[in-house]
């Protein structure tokens, strides 16, 4: 389960994929009611605990929080920015039972990094991995993969270990929320992701036994689209800041499907029951060509926000997949890749201010110089 | 190439930091909780990794085991541990 705590962050990532228009802090549950989720969850069967937003630090409950989650025998990772995250913070985060830390690195270019986050974020990167990794928890660093720092892969990969990282998650971008608007400034081209599986694969024969690197391809460029959430209401509840209970994180950005929040009935009965689960679960909706397709039981079609964001119809193929009617669109928005296109900061929720280009107004965004 | 790693006799095999051993809260099969996965254990590997605490060799452990369960085949136990050490699970030396 992954509980998105809160929709704010102090960092502004244009590769953000959370949902443009986010939860406000008014809107934000409580925490027991964050903690009766965790014991409907836990009953349900649930093993994992996924804390995220935006920035989980910001929750001043979040060492209660994790202290609920521990006692209940749940596995628990925190997924931050590492802002907020000193010794002494960390120190009470382990001894809640805090199993596992994942730490966003924008990039290994000091400039670019904070460029990107829109903050000067790569001394409290360091500050927060000396952190986990001194309180005896568990690191992985993970890096949004795009054009703009998939070049730097070697060095992406120093860093991890120069960070006392156990994993490194390399994950190129998913493009939803600000990252779909993002997207011709941030797909990277076909020469640039060979050269990265190549650096990958160095890297791992390199440091074999010291750090695992994960590498999660960029599904544009794929033949066949990502078994998204391993299919939709299968294994994965996510809780976004306001209790609404989804299959994913992006799906609350699906017109019409009906979702309901924590509250509105039990949790094993919003699961088991309700629009937001049953509409997409199993393999008996989907359309042709998914249907008769040999690899409906390998992708269940793909990903329905995706679908969704790409053709207004979640219920259509995924348009990554080449046998869908609709993979133009997808070969379009490759071929329209522009490494000069602005570069538009995530919003906190409720910010209505006009958004400044990233770029604007000197043009010197060091991602931006740092392309190839 | 790819180089297979044996665990040794005189290793002390541990759980990798991050990785716990828990149980399904509805079978009560026993698994291994990781970032991102779940590995639900036989009955063998579940006596093994409960035994890897990082202090005794694989030669103990091995011996325990056998004392313990008749139907315990010695190979299978570092057969168990290699395989966890390959998917990050383990670490030979804890």
């Amino acid at each position: 389960m992954l509980a998105e705590l809160t929709h704010r962050c102090p960092l502004h990532c244009a590769y953000c994929s959370n949902p443009l228009a986010g939860v406000t802090t008014a809107g934000e549950l409580g925490t027991p009611a964050w903690t009766s989720v965790f014991d409907q969850a836990r009953a349900l069967g649930v093993m994992q605990l996924h804390l995220s937003g935006g920035e989980p630090l910001l929750r001043r409950d979040l060492r209660e929080l994790v202290a609920h989650g521990r006692q209940l025998g749940l596995y628990v990772n925190l997924v931050t920015s590492g802002v907020g995250l000193d010794n002494v913070r960390a120190a009470e985060l382990a001894a809640a039972g805090l199993d596992h830390v994942q730490l966003s690195v924008q990039d290994s270019n000091v400039a670019a990094a904070d460029a990107m986050a829109g903050s000067r974020v790569t001394a409290v990167k360091l500050r927060a991995a000396q952190a986990i990794v001194g309180n005896g928890m568990a690191l992985t660093v993970n890096v949004v993969l795009h054009r703009h720092n998939i070049d730097r892969i070697p060095q992406l990969v120093e860093l991890a270990v120069g960070l006392g990282a156990d994993r490194l998650e390399l994950a190129n971008t998913q493009y939803y929320g600000s990252a779909l608007r993002n997207r011709a400034s941030l797909l990277p081209g076909r020469s640039q992701l060979a050269a990265a599986e190549a650096a990958v694969a160095k890297a791992r024969a390199s440091y074999r036994d010291s750090i695992q690197i994960v590498y999660v391809l960029a599904d544009y460029y794929e033949t066949y689209p990502k078994p998204c959430m391993h299919g939709w209401g299968r294994r994965h509840i996510v809780i976004a800041p306001d209790g609404t209970v989804l299959p994913c994180v992006a799906a609350a950005e699906i017109a019409g499907l009906a979702t309901e929040r924590v509250g509105d009935r039990s949790l094993a009965e919003i699961w088991q029951h309700s629009d937001a689960f049953t509409r997409f679960r199993g393999t008996a909706w989907l359309p042709e060509p998914c249907h008769s397709c040999a690899r409906r039981d390998v992708d269940f079609g793909g990903c329905r926000c995706q679908a969704f964001l790409m053709t207004g119809d979640a219920g259509r193929t995924d348009p990554v997949c080449v046998l869908s009617p609709d993979h133009h669109l997808v070969e379009t928005a490759v071929q329209s890749r522009n490494s000069t296109a602005a570069l538009w900061p995530r919003l906190n929720p409720g910010t209505s201010r006009p958004a400044r280009r990233m770029s604007e107004p000197t043009g010197s965004h060091p991602a931006r110089k740092a392309a190839p | 190439m790819v180089i297979i790693r044996r665990i040794a006799q005189h290793n002390r095999p541990a759980l990798r930091r991050g990785v716990r051993l828990s149980a399904d809260p509805l079978t009560e099969d026993a698994v291994l909780l990781f970032p991102e996965g779940i590995l639900q254990l036989n009955e063998t590997a579940a006596r093994v990794v409960a035994c890897c605490d990082g202090v005794q060799t694989l030669q103990q452990i091995t011996r325990t085991l056998s004392d313990e369960y008749l139907d315990l085949v010695p190979e299978e136990v570092a057969a168990v541990i290699d395989e966890l050490v390959r998917e990050y699970l383990m670490v030979p030396d804890g």
